[in-house]
């Protein structure tokens, strides 16, 4: 009996720490509408800069891997998050072919969740797509996740060695 | 002997109590205390208005109704959370609700909102591990028509491209604000949203689901997302709470369907099945008795040919056939011999 009062008490502790997020006493009166600032963390994203494609001869796919993709989530709130990508298309500077965007899909794997937060991943194609969406959040959390993008190379494409494009995280 | 069964037994439960103390002490999400370090680049709301303190969406989206000819000014955080310098990129730029999600448009596409939107310096220059403020306008012409219109205010870093080991995809990462302005004068239309049908259904896989039918009744877009209990099924079960499986963003006078994926392996039959949907401040909760029917593959198929309880019949009666004529044989012989 005396063990179970400690834990209850220890955890009532850890829960008084937790909601110790304030919001200060005093209003920004220069504004005309009446603000208050909110202090707590970012919705933050960081994913890797750069990402090596495997050969392929046209016909086939084309693989990469982004390990890491991670979105922190400290903003102490109950709205969610989705993270989407698009990629451009693919350009070569030593040919005028290039790959259309709609030629690329994303595989996401499913996330690392630290926190208190249910993560979807979702796989997109035609060069666009959710990647992963947070809903039931309280409080901070933090995801990460491997991204992979698959390159379906048509078959018309021409041979270079310096095919590019600009894949966009965008979290909101 | 009955003493020492009582000792033991006395002991046993003694040593039960503190592992029952540890277990529930294992079982609790007590948050570490030690804070979590962010990367890559953040972006953080610093301004809301007072009368909306409350609402968890306007703590981090810009949501606001505002009259044609106003002004507004929100301060935005944008951090630097890597090992590098960074230029931060700062830009608004259109946004729609399509797919039952909010979604930023590609790169900078603009929309009128969008337009409405500056930022006081469009690029920072950040230290590695440093954050800065910048003030964000919202100036809403004096001929603007009414209506809510959606945009987002975006961080931005590119990586440097192409770089040594040849990689061919250049990656950008951009962290934005959501914004939902309504143009309208007062305090703008209210929201509201109704839950119009609650359905049992079982995916092809097996796992059942309950589908949520939402009506927006109300002027301003909804970001719905909430829990689902179940209460009152087979054998009195109750099962729950279980969580929406994404936030559903509706725009005002559209429908759309709330997908809560339940437990595999729950009992086929009828339940009383509570959902609680919330936008925001906005809640609403609506009760409804559902069904999950057993699927194909879980009802027993009969086996062809004939029942076992015909196939019991048979027996009988060929054990009373036997059983008679045994008995005449018997009857004869007897005869027979007499």
């Amino acid at each position: 009996m005396r063990n179970t009062t400690r834990v209850l008490a220890a955890l009532a502790g850890a829960a008084a720490l937790t909601l110790a997020v304030t919001l200060p006493a005093n209003a920004d009166t220069s504004d005309t509408t009446a603000t208050v600032e909110v202090q707590a963390g970012a919705l933050s994203i960081a994913a890797p800069a750069a990402m090596t494609l495997s050969a392929a001869l046209p016909g086939a796919t084309s693989t990469g891997t982004l390990s890491g993709v991670e979105v922190s989530d400290l903003r102490a709130g109950a709205a969610g998050w989705i993270t989407t990508a698009t990629i451009t298309d693919f350009t070569s500077a030593s040919t005028t072919a290039t790959i259309p965007s709609t030629a690329v899909s994303f595989a996401t794997a499913t996330a690392d969740v630290v926190g208190t937060a249910t993560v979807t991943p979702s796989n997109g194609g035609a060069g666009t797509g959710t990647l992963q969406t947070a809903t039931a959040v309280t409080g901070n959390n933090t995801a990460t996740w491997d991204q992979t993008i698959n390159v379906a190379v048509p078959a018309d494409a021409l041979a270079a060695t310096d095919y590019t494009a600009t894949l966009t995280y965008s979290v909101l | 002997m009955r003493r020492l069964l009582l000792a033991t037994v006395g002991l046993l439960a003694l040593c039960a109590f503190p592992a029952a103390g540890t277990i529930e002490a294992s079982a609790t999400t007590v948050p570490s205390s030690a804070a979590p370090t962010p990367s890559g680049i953040g972006i953080r709301l610093l301004d809301i208005p007072v009368a909306t303190e409350k609402d968890p969406r306007a703590r981090e989206y810009i949501v606001d109704n505002l009259a044609p000819g106003t002004t507004i000014q929100r301060r935005i955080l944008v951090q630097n959370n890597t090992d590098q310098p960074q230029n931060i990129h700062i830009y608004s730029a259109a946004a729609r609700i399509s797919g039952d999600s909010f979604a930023g448009e590609k790169a900078a596409t603009q929309n009128e909102l969008s337009g409405w939107i500056s930022a006081d310096q469009t690029r920072l220059a950040l230290a590695p591990h440093t954050s800065a403020d910048d003030l964000v306008t919202i100036a809403v012409p004096a001929n603007a028509a009414e209506g809510e219109r959606y945009a987002a205010v975006w961080a931005e870093i590119r990586s440097t491209q192409p770089d040594a080991s040849g990689s061919q995809v250049t990656s950008v990462s951009r962290v934005g604000i959501r914004v939902y302005l309504s143009v309208a004068p007062g305090n703008g239309p209210p929201s509201d949203f109704t839950i119009t049908a609650l359905t049992a259904t079982i995916k092809p896989d097996g796992t059942p689901e309950i589908i949520a039918a939402v009506q927006n009744t109300g002027g301003r877009a909804i970001d719905l997302s909430g829990t689902l209990s179940l209460a009152n099924g087979p054998s009195s079960l109750s099962a729950g709470p279980f969580v929406t499986s994404r936030i559903t963003t509706l725009t005002p006078g559209s429908h759309g369907n709330i997908t809560i994926p339940l437990r595999t392996g729950l009992p086929r039959g009828r339940w009383d099945a509570t959902v609680h949907l919330s936008s925001g401040l906005l809640m609403h909760t609506t009760t409804a008795t559902v069904t999950f029917m057993p699927t194909s593959a879980e009802v027993a198929v009969p086996k062809p040919g004939l029942s076992l309880a015909l196939w019991i019949l048979l027996g009988i009666i060929a054990i009373l056939i036997i059983a008679a004529t045994m008995a005449i044989i018997l009857k004869r012989r007897r005869r027979q011999s007499t």
